[in-house]
């Protein structure tokens, strides 16, 4: 530590030079204000590229680049810039992130986020800059009622979607006796919170509940559970890596063909079906989307799609493409980037998803969604989804959080 | 609860703990005897599990792929060692930003090489199975994890108490100094320490890829729980990371079937309780930094 | 000497007042940060510089502090208040951990930390109908110093400021107190200093239990800052960034750390917008600096500098959604 000290001025002086330049840098560039025929639109989108939803945030850009490239990355005769900003999954980074593209690169709208927390976190800054985020994935349920705002439109899923509609089928035609498993956080109670009361609701029963924490490395323990359990039938809220964890030892501790399992869309998704394999087959639940939903939009998309990235869509790419869908349609209706303008627009804004045609309510500023059975099955050395039938048809969310049951 | 079910649960929690163990060794060690806190030590088991995984994408074969992926490994930690550590003995906080920047270089490069989307490691066909021991199925996978941790404890211990390299290894985390005027070459005994330690944690990777997954940031949450069984273990002994690496296991396990509300905690408490009562935990020989 | 101390304080202070004249918006938003930021890590740089107690969970005192403001400005709306109790609540966990923790040295006390950030974390994390869970939760309190709600930018800036300067000076003149004598005392040889009926415990308690104080300090104005708090405040990750800026900036001063959170606060958030490969160079940066750092940050900066400036150019100037496809490819490696 001599030498250190020995250096610490010289050091010292040379970083604060440095800061000081990459400050003034950061202030002068970037300050062309959008606006007028030709001008680009700038959209800003704010997704988690590192950390444990990078796969999720690539999909939702993958989705994006697709749509905006079909289109010649123009709405109307105007050119499309999209800037795309890594948020870490932090809200605080993400705070910094939105101040860079609001204040210093002047984005006429934004676009994300992943993660709930970040939703949350932006909420009151965009009510107070009044700026227009169309939610690419946030499913938190609260967004679509306490923390509704005019600027806030959601073309994902919200958590409370996810987690009912396949309950009535399972209950009728599974089993009545219910495990199920989420992970410790808001967005896995709000799931299972809507399955339960859904499932009772149909005349299920919850037998366990159990609440490992996020990113638990080890599903051991509540598999030998299970075991112990003997439920009728498993219903899992997981994602990513989790998931396909989950569904690789249900088959090692030789649960899989005896207790059936079921699931969020989560585990209908080539996300995770495909490197989870043969383990995920006969996995059944409730999707808004697979590759195999029969619409003219969906055909095309898909073939465009693997042309362009030489794999099978996933959901969170449809949710990437129709957020930019939804942007190119709501500025052209509307005329203008301006955020009074659009938001009129896209209060009840209809478009063709490769979901189906989809439409706005504007009462919780969420997607009314039409959500099909799908089952996965092996076919030629690969798991694909099944559709078996529609699950619900025009799902809301409603407009005021339900009761609790218990 | 039934004796079957409870048998059930603590196999589940050492086979957890022996993987951990793997990487704690290398880790605990490196500490004991260089005095360095590699903080990049999970890229060793990225590295492992992803260059497996690549290598079987490539028909190589499971095990074949598991010894190829443990030497490339056990190469990467000596070139660390020998170009960047070896410039840092002795300076802690320099080793701190060293190993902190190394970290996120190997983890970005992986998810450079290999994509951000999720991967798995499939457990080799010839253990997949399960057994049914008493009503209850159990992985065969598991108790072969299980099995190779136990050998590899008893083959560290038999190195460290009955053979030179073990005597060098101990004089040396006793009195650094000592070793050099022994005429030992110490350059070269630090490099395959290293080297054995990173192997060690490319092995756990290798082995617990199919139970505790493959992404990035396994790596920083694994660095953790090692470091945890180190400080509770006490620095610098196998016996000490191998004691350490089973009450973690088992706390952590049994934890999520008793108290499920204190997963997240669990493990913290646990460390917390072992330093206030032994402050240079259960098997260390005093502090050293 | 007593001109060289002073000379780069003052600069500094010339520096600070004056930098909203050139700044823009987003440059005064940053920068705010970045002195909040520098608070908290120069109450890093305190424990590990003065007292040789090197800690992985101090984000716990700065995330505590955020949180005190955010649960406790849900009833009472009076800024004085608010922050006073932030640094005092945070002082006095930190007072009754460094009693338990203190006699850990070295990796020992490292991990104590982080074992205790981990368990704050947990429980801010676990109390979801309190704190929101993982989610977070708004801020509601205002800042008022008695003349009306401090709501625009540069009004905040200056207020900033003024805590840094303040807690800068106060800083300084605790480590020249007989006090931070003894402090400094032990760092550089703990047995003398013990041998000389020093009661080495009671002064590293002193320190740490200060060092707290100040990380919650910090804390309740980042929450002010963003009007929201997370668990991700109390995270050991954030703990490890501090203990980075800390090194970075040069360990054993007081202004070190300082420049060290504006360092990596500035430079990652250039990096990662123009870059998603933005860890990696984060890390070349860090181990160069360690490497090459005797021969000057300067041609650490050379190098990078050369590294980004083709991406650059290319971001900037075609549009990002090109025609052929052409560097629009998700970055998948």
């Amino acid at each position: 530590m001599v030498g250190k000290k020995r250096l610490g001025k010289s050091r010292i002086w040379i970083s604060t030079l440095l800061t000081l330049v990459l400050l003034v840098l950061g202030a002068c560039s970037n300050q062309t204000a959008s606006s007028g025929e030709g001008e680009p639109i700038k959209i800003g989108a704010i997704l988690s590229f590192s950390g444990n939803f990078a796969p999720l945030s690539e999909s939702i850009k993958a989705g994006m680049e697709l749509y905006f490239e079909q289109n010649g990355n123009k709405i109307g005769n105007r050119p499309v810039t999209v800037k795309y900003e890594d948020d870490e999954a932090n809200p605080q980074v993400a705070l910094r992130k939105y101040r860079q593209l609001v204040d210093s690169e002047k984005v006429d709208l934004l676009v994300g986020p992943i993660s709930s927390s970040v939703v949350y976190a932006l909420r009151d800054v965009i009510e107070k800059d009044k700026i227009v985020l169309i939610v690419a994935n946030a499913a938190a349920n609260d967004i679509s009622w306490d923390k509704k705002s005019d600027y806030i439109y959601r073309v994902s899923i919200s958590n409370w979607q996810d987690g009912t509609p396949g309950a009535a089928y399972i209950a009728n035609n599974i089993g009545k006796k219910a495990y199920v498993l989420a992970p410790d956080y808001p967005a896995g109670h709000e799931t299972i919170e809507a399955f339960k009361a859904a499932f009772v609701a149909a005349g299920g029963e919850i037998v366990k509940e159990a609440w490992p924490k996020l990113g638990n490395n080890d599903y051991a323990t509540y598999l030998t559970d299970i075991q112990q359990t003997k439920p009728d039938l498993v219903f899992p809220f997981l994602a990513g890596t989790d998931a396909i964890r989950f569904v690789q030892q249900y088959e090692q501790f030789g649960l899989k063909g005896k207790i059936p399992l079921t699931g969020t869309q989560e585990f209908l998704d080539p996300l995770v079906t495909d490197p989870a394999g043969q383990a995920a087959e006969g996995i059944i639940g409730a999707t808004m989307y697979t590759a195999a939903l029969d619409n003219a939009t969906n055909k095309a998309f898909v073939e465009a799609f693997t042309k362009k990235y030489g794999k099978t869509p996933n959901y969170f790419n449809v949710q990437g493409y129709d957020s930019a869908q939804v942007i190119a349609k709501a500025v052209e209706k509307a005329g203008s980037v301006k955020s009074e303008d659009l938001t009129k627009v896209l209060k009840d804004i209809a478009f063709s998803s490769p979901r189906g045609e989809l439409a706005m309510d504007p009462m919780t500023h969420n997607l009314t969604l039409d959500m099909y059975l799908a089952k996965n099955v092996w076919k030629d050395g690969k798991i694909v989804q099944e559709i078996m039938g529609d699950a619900m048809k025009g799902l809301k969310i409603p407009e005021t959080p339900p009761a609790k049951s218990k | 609860m039934a004796t079957s079910i409870l048998f059930m649960h603590i196999l589940n929690g050492l086979a957890y703990g022996m993987l951990l163990f793997m990487i704690a060794a290398g880790l605990s060690i490196i500490f004991g005897l260089m005095n360095i806190v590699n903080l990049a030590h999970g890229a060793f088991y990225l590295g492992g599990v992803y260059i497996a995984y690549s290598l079987v994408q490539q028909n190589l074969g499971f095990w074949l792929a598991m010894i190829a992926s443990i030497v490339l490994v056990a190469g990467l930690g000596v070139l660390m060692e020998r170009f960047l550590l070896e410039r840092v003995y002795g300076k802690e906080l320099e080793q701190v930003l060293l190993t902190f920047g190394l970290s996120f270089i190997f983890a970005d490069l992986v998810k450079w090489i290999w994509g951000t989307s999720p991967l798995a490691l499939p457990v080799p066909s010839s253990l997949d199975v399960s057994l049914d021991m008493g009503g209850t199925m159990f992985p065969a996978y598991r108790l072969f994890v299980i099995l190779v941790g136990c050998l590899l404890a008893v083959l560290l211990w038999y190195m460290e108490n009955k053979t030179r390299i073990g005597a060098i290894i101990r004089a040396g985390v006793d009195d650094r100094q000592m070793l050099s005027a022994l005429g030992i070459n110490i350059k070269v005994v630090f490099t395959s320490i290293f080297a054995v330690g990173a192997a060690l944690a490319g092995l756990s990777g290798v082995l617990g890829g199919p139970i505790m997954g493959m992404y990035v940031g396994i790596d920083s949450e694994i660095l953790v729980s090692s470091l945890v069984i180190v400080v509770v273990g006490g620095l610098g002994t196998w016996k000490g990371a191998f004691i350490g690496a089973i009450l973690v296991g088992l706390v952590d396990t049994l934890g999520r079937v008793w108290f499920p509300s204190l997963t997240m905690a669990m493990v913290f408490v646990i460390m917390i309780i072992v330093l206030l009562i032994k402050p240079n935990g259960l098997f260390g020989r005093g502090a050293h930094a | 000497m007593r001109a060289n101390i002073w000379r780069t304080p003052t600069l500094f202070i010339a520096i600070l007042l004056l930098l909203p004249l050139i700044l823009t918006n987003y440059g005064v938003k940053l920068t705010s940060e970045v002195l909040i930021m520098a608070i908290f890590v120069m109450s890093l740089g305190l424990i590990i510089g003065f007292a040789g107690l090197v800690s992985l969970g101090h984000a716990a005192f700065f995330g505590l502090g955020a949180y005190v403001v955010a649960l406790l400005g849900t009833h009472l709306d009076n800024t004085y208040v608010l922050i006073i109790a932030a640094a005092v609540i945070s002082g006095i966990v930190a007072f009754v951990s460094g009693l338990l923790f203190i006699r850990s040295s070295g990796a020992y006390f490292l991990m104590i930390t982080l074992a205790f950030g981990q368990m704050l974390f947990a429980i801010f994390y676990k109390m979801e109908s309190v704190t929101g869970g993982a989610d977070g939760m708004a801020v509601s309190a205002s800042l008022n110093l008695g003349f009306g709600a401090i709501e625009s930018r540069v009004g905040f800036y200056y207020l900033v400021t003024i805590a840094f300067l303040v807690s800068y000076y106060l800083l300084r003149v605790f480590i020249s107190s007989p006090l931070g004598k003894g402090v400094r005392g032990i760092k550089e040889n703990e047995s003398r200093m013990t041998a000389l009926g020093y009661n080495i415990r009671h002064y590293k308690l002193i320190v740490y239990s200060l060092s707290g104080m100040l990380a919650g300090f910090a804390g309740a104005l980042y929450a002010y800052f963003n009007q929201y708090v997370s668990p991700d405040l109390l995270h050991w990750m954030f703990s490890g960034q501090a203990l980075i800026m800390v090194i970075v900036g040069g360990v054993g001063t007081l202004v070190g750390p300082a420049i060290g959170a504006g360092f990596f606060v500035i430079l990652q958030s250039y990096i990662s917008s123009y870059t998603d490969r933005w860890p990696m160079i984060m890390g070349v940066i860090f181990v160069a600096i360690v490497l090459y750092g005797r021969g000057g940050i300067l041609q650490i900066a050379m190098l990078l500098w050369n590294k980004l400036r083709p991406k650059r150019h290319k971001e900037e100037e075609t549009p990002i959604l090109p025609k052929e496809g052409n560097g629009f490819e998700s970055v998948k490696g």
